[in-house]
């Protein structure tokens, strides 16, 4: 399984700044970053008539503009400057975490443990919530099947008598148990991956093509952030020759 | 848990159980949209489309601002930079104070069962049901669930007229046709007479959403109400969504049925 192509892809929309209108959406509304950085524009556009209205003044009189009218530029520059190269920092946590996955994610396989039964409707065009298993070894490139096979055990906790199970195990099965989301992503443990490393289980949102490749979707993802925004499952749409999932009745379940 | 009967002590234990486990699970991840989304229930429901207006307009007016900063620095520019700052300050005044608020209630509240005591017909164009509903804080075993259903099923007979009414519960049962003919029912609790139950039984007046029931209409006496122990003035009681009820209380729910009247 080799995924640089399809990274190098989604790097060239990110520059393009496309990658994000084809990853899940999300309920920022407006946000102030966004805001900020097109209030740029105008506070630029006062500065250059401030900037043509001190020359011409200054022509007419033959004199150097006065000093309260220099002044006062540097406060309309620095604003727009200050909303030129601050707008950052108004980006909330999750925005901030969404662009780390969309700039520097790993591209990786990951595997369905259970997801809304909408996400198989004939037809479906809607994103729905899913839970995945990704793994941050690079084994599971070369054998995807492990990872698999590993979220089919996680499932089977799902129903299991929790108070029976050890403590990780049992965190599992009530995270699959009571649905809800988005929930923060919680580490398996190697009894359970098929021997993969850094196995995580995340919430995710699922787009109704999403890019496959045999049993596995792709997702980027970004090691160590537990948080639900880390890791974003690629559509199909995505990248170039993108293939999607089978539907239902092939060779993987679901909830 | 798939099931559990009314007189299954073990079983209602463990739904209890679950029931609070959900709520922490909402509260560890702040998946507020769990409890109906943050603000809510707290102060003009059209406030937060109105906070959307105030950001366009702030936008607009700092935007103006900044193109005005380039021909003057009179009052034109002040006052256009005054009403930008105002609409963000109008904003938070608010959003604020309900922000708060909703977010204390979601960090307070407890989820209590509760069975329907008086149910106002549906209004034209409303998609809500206004109901008084007997709710008991502490319940965790069978025959506390057994006693708020038997005091509940007794009151609502005395609503409807089906028992006469002692004298000691004429004025709780008239104030409850009251508060059902105009439906005033605005998320806050009374307390009850000892007539009715022990301390721990509270009256709810509730506006149910039928998106939040199992069968997204009334059809149980029973449901459950997310309701903040430490408040019982208006908003701080409301139904909370069925899926936070336990998969168990469907079961639970269908063997308390719900007799309305045509």
């Amino acid at each position: 399984m080799n995924l640089s192509r399809e990274r190098e892809q989604l790097r060239a929309l990110e520059r393009a700044g496309k990658l994000e209108k084809l990853l899940a959406p999300n309920d920022d509304g407006m946000p102030w970053a966004d805001l900020c950085w097109l209030l740029q524009f105008p506070a630029f556009l006062g500065a250059g008539i401030h900037i043509a209205r001190m020359g011409m003044a200054a022509a007419e009189r033959k004199a150097s503009p006065p000093d309260e009218d220099i002044a006062w530029l540097v406060v309309l520059v620095l604003v727009a400057a200050v909303l030129r190269f601050g707008y950052p920092l108004l980006r909330t946590r999750a925005q901030r975490v969404r662009l780390k996955v969309r700039r520097s994610g790993l591209l990786l396989p990951a595997a369905v443990v259970q997801c809304n039964d909408q996400f198989f409707a004939e037809g479906n065009e809607q994103w729905v919530p899913g839970t995945l298993l990704v793994s941050f070894d690079p084994q599971v490139l070369s054998e995807p099947e492990r990872l698999a096979k590993a979220s089919e055990r996680l499932f089977a906790l799902k129903h299991a008598d929790r108070r029976t199970l050890p403590l990780a195990h049992a965190a599992i099965a009530w995270d699959l148990y009571h649905e809800m989301g988005p929930t923060r992503s919680l580490v398996v443990p190697p009894e359970l991956s098929e021997g993969l490393k850094d196995c995580v289980m995340v919430t995710a949102m699922l787009p109704p093509k999403p890019l496959a490749s045999g049993r596995m979707f792709t997702a980027l993802a970004v090691r160590g952030d537990m948080s639900p925004e880390a890791v974003a499952v690629i559509p199909a749409a995505a990248v170039r020759d993108g293939q999607s999932v089978p539907r239902r009745g092939a060779a993987w379940t679901s909830a | 848990m798939k099931a559990v009967r009314l007189d299954d002590d073990e079983g209602l234990r463990a739904l209890f159980a679950e029931q609070r486990a959900r709520l922490e699970v909402v509260r560890d991840n702040e998946i507020w949209q769990w409890f109906g989304g943050v603000p809510s229930g707290f102060g003009r429901p059209a406030a937060v489309l109105h906070g959307v207006y105030l950001q366009i307009a702030f936008v607009c007016l700092f935007a103006i601002a900044l193109v005005v900063a380039g021909f003057t620095r009179g009052p034109g520019l002040w006052v256009v930079a005054g009403l930008a700052a105002s609409c963000l300050l109008v904003r938070a005044i608010l959003l604020g104070p309900p922000t708060r608020e909703t977010l204390s209630f979601y960090r307070r509240a407890v989820q209590v069962p509760g069975v329907v005591v008086a149910l106002a017909p549906a209004a034209a164009g409303d998609e809500l049901r206004s109901a008084t509903v007997l709710v008991a804080f502490g319940v965790n075993d069978a025959a506390a669930l057994e006693g708020l259903v038997a005091a509940g099923d007794r009151l609502r007979r005395l609503v409807e007229g089906m028992e006469t009414t002692p004298a000691a519960l004429a004025s709780l049962v008239a104030a409850i046709l009251r508060r059902t003919t105009v439906r005033d029912h605005d998320g806050s609790r009374t307390a009850v007479t000892a007539e009715v139950g022990p301390g721990t039984f509270e009256l709810a007046h509730l506006r149910i959403s039928p998106n939040f029931l199992p069968e997204e209409k009334v059809t149980s006496r029973l449901l459950f109400v997310l309701a903040d122990p430490e408040r019982r003035d208006a908003g701080h009681a409301r139904v909370v969504q069925s899926s936070l009820w336990g998969e168990a209380a469907a079961g639970l729910c269908a063997a308390l049925p719900l007799e309305v009247a045509p």
